[in-house]
């Protein structure tokens, strides 16, 4: 017999190929209420995903703050020059029309855990039997003093995508030979670890197809190591040499703070001055998941690993950057992964569909300079109530030329199917 | 028994849980496969990020042939492959990765067993198959072998 775990299965329809749609289950004055908060890698995938599987047998509403949304992923291959920004914005118009998903452009601003209700921004109450919160990061300003959400406006972080990720691009673009790009990268956890990284990669392009060859970039960093740091490093020394300066803590012995105005980051070791300065403070989870109970110290929240139903909440799934997913990263890749373990037990919870172990999988790739991509990546399971990799890879150095170009090109097949598997 | 040794890869910054959950892996299989006693993983050197489980000791045909025999589970092979959708879109316009729907059966699990024993190359598909057992690959080949 398998190893999956069983329900009684209700075979009202038989057990037809369309089982998972089962509609019939459900009769239309029992139709259970779903609500997601956040539309993005997470929510937007719950979503879609729900909606096919559901089959309309469940209202699905999702509460999402903005009309379009902007991926953080390839954002810096905008900043690079390779995409553009209506290429990285997304609407929600097919999981409306198409799906069926009733989307409230709001922010979600309280739960009720035992009214099970939200209320929103522009003062609707809506109730809930399940609740599917992918509210992504909120970042901690004042972690790197001196600075501010006001501040931002001129030395952006650019970690929510959108606006802030224009202005960094119109910033780089105004940059002349000579000058320096100071990045603060920020302490872990944090979204999309290599994220900082392929980000100097891809400043370090733009600055170099316009001949800028004498600007440099600093970056200042709170950790001792990162992520492909040695596939990085290689691609910086080979593609931009003497264009980017690392310092980790034991060089410049820890950041004091930033002073936007004069344009200069303070450390243990020294000042260090720039054109255009990109902070990227500490991140914990969006505050909605917070302000509902659901976070711990760490300030994200912990969740079951074999469900990412909320350690607080049985009715509550945390997913995404908001949740502590064990050995998974904070990614797209891995929050939409961890959308398809809910929808799975949004059903079993809702419906009779049966339930199954929960694999989770999660692919970082990067661009390095044109053609030049490479990626880093791992399969999950539930051990022993955590969530732990069962297998992994990671670029090798010495690659050929043209399997770095191939995974440049998987990692664009790859963005064209996660946002048609968001979005539809 | 291969052991698994492979080269001490880069790090990609402490993933401290693999090893351990690598090691579960291997014994959930024991239980998994106690039957056909095959994919049986008792311990195995572990080498940070870039690590993954070793090749089966069974010749490649005889495994072919196991998966075949498992009568296929569509549901589970369902919910397995809303992970694979994510890349391999149906309407993908980018062949860079692969449709995979509407392939048979018996295609699918002999390409997907290449690359558990890495006679495919392509890393991110390696290390799928290394964490997926029989019953596992026997559900997905007939979830897709009735998609179009
Ligand atoms: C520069 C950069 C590059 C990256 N590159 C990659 C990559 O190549 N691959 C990859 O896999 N990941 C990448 N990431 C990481 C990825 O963007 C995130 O991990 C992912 O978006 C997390 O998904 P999420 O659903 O948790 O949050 P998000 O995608 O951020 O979605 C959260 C949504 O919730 C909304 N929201 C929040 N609170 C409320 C509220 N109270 N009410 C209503 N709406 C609310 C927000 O408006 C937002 O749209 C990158 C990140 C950055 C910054």
């Amino acid at each position: 017999m398998s190893s999956v775990t069983r329900r009684t299965f209700n075979k009202l329809l038989g057990a037809g190929a369309s089982a998972m749609a089962m509609p019939g289950l459900l009769r239309a004055q029992e139709r259970k209420n779903v609500v997601i908060v956040g539309g993005g890698a997470g929510g937007a995938t719950v979503a879609r995903h729900l909606a096919e599987k559901a089959g309309g047998a469940i209202n699905i509403t999702l509460i999402e703050d903005s009309e379009k949304y902007t991926t953080c992923f390839f954002s810096n291959l905008y900043l690079g020059g390779y995409r553009d920004f209506a290429s990285i914005t997304h609407g929600y118009d097919r999981l409306v029309n198409d799906y069926g998903i009733r989307k409230i452009t709001a922010r979600a601003e309280e739960i009720d855990r035992t009214a099970q209700t939200v209320r929103t921004s522009t003062g609707e109450t809506i109730p809930y039997d399940r609740l599917v919160l992918s509210p992504g990061i909120d970042l901690i300003f004042d972690s790197v003093p001196g600075y501010s959400k006001e501040l931002a406006e001129i030395a952006p972080h650019a970690w929510q995508a959108g606006p802030q990720t224009q202005l960094l691009k119109s910033k780089i673009d105004g940059l002349k030979n000579g000058d320096q790009v100071v990045m603060v990268a920020p302490p872990n956890p944090y979204r999309c670890p290599p994220g900082p990284y392929e980000r100097v990669s891809m400043i370090a392009h733009t600055l170099k197809s316009r001949g800028l060859n004498d600007c440099t970039i600093v970056v200042l960093d709170p950790k001792e190591k990162f992520s492909k740091q040695g596939l990085f490093t290689a691609g910086w020394e080979k593609y931009y040499p003497g264009m980017v300066e690392w310092y980790g803590p034991n060089i410049h012995g820890g950041i004091k703070g930033v002073d936007v105005e004069a344009g200069t980051v303070e450390t243990d070791f020294d000042t260090f001055s720039g054109a255009l300065l990109n902070i990227i403070p500490a991140q914990r989870a969006g505050s909605i998941a917070i302000s509902a109970g659901l976070s711990d110290d760490s300030g994200f929240c912990p969740v079951d690993a074999e469900t990412m139903r909320s350690k607080r909440d049985e009715n509550i799934f945390v997913i995404g950057d908001a949740s502590i997913a064990g050995a998974m990263p904070k990614s797209g890749s891995a929050a939409n992964s961890q959308a398809k373990v809910v929808v799975m037990h949004l059903m079993g919870d809702l419906s009779d569909a049966r339930v199954f172990p929960a694999r989770y999988l999660n692919t970082c790739w990067s661009l390095v300079e044109t053609n030049d991509g490479i990626k880093v990546g791992a399969q999950y399971a539930n051990v022993d109530g955590a969530i732990a990799s069962t297998s992994s890879f990671i670029s090798q150095p010495d690659e050929s030329a043209d399997i770095r170009k191939q995974t440049f090109e998987e990692s664009v097949a790859w963005y064209d199917g996660i946002t048609k598997d968001m979005f539809g | 028994m291969r052991t698994g040794h492979r080269k001490p890869h880069e790090t990609d910054g402490g993933d401290s849980k693999t090893a351990r959950g690598f090691r579960a892996l291997g014994i959930h299989k024991i239980w998994l496969f106690a039957a056909c006693g095959i994919f049986l993983i008792p311990h195995f050197s572990f080498a940070d990020s870039g690590a993954q489980p070793p090749i089966p000791d069974m010749p490649l045909g005889e495994a072919i042939g196991q998966v075949l025999a498992i009568p296929g589970d569509a549901e589970y092979g369902a919910y397995l492959a809303s992970e694979c959708v994510t890349c391999h879109q149906q309407h993908s316009a980018n062949h860079a990765i692969p449709l995979i729907n509407g392939l048979p059966r018996e295609y699918f699990v002999e390409a997907m067993l290449e690359y558990k024993y890495r006679l495919r190359d392509n890393s991110v598909m390696q290390a799928i198959m290394g964490s997926l057992g029989m019953e596992e690959l026997s559900a997905l080949a007939t979830y897709f072998s009735t998609k179009d």
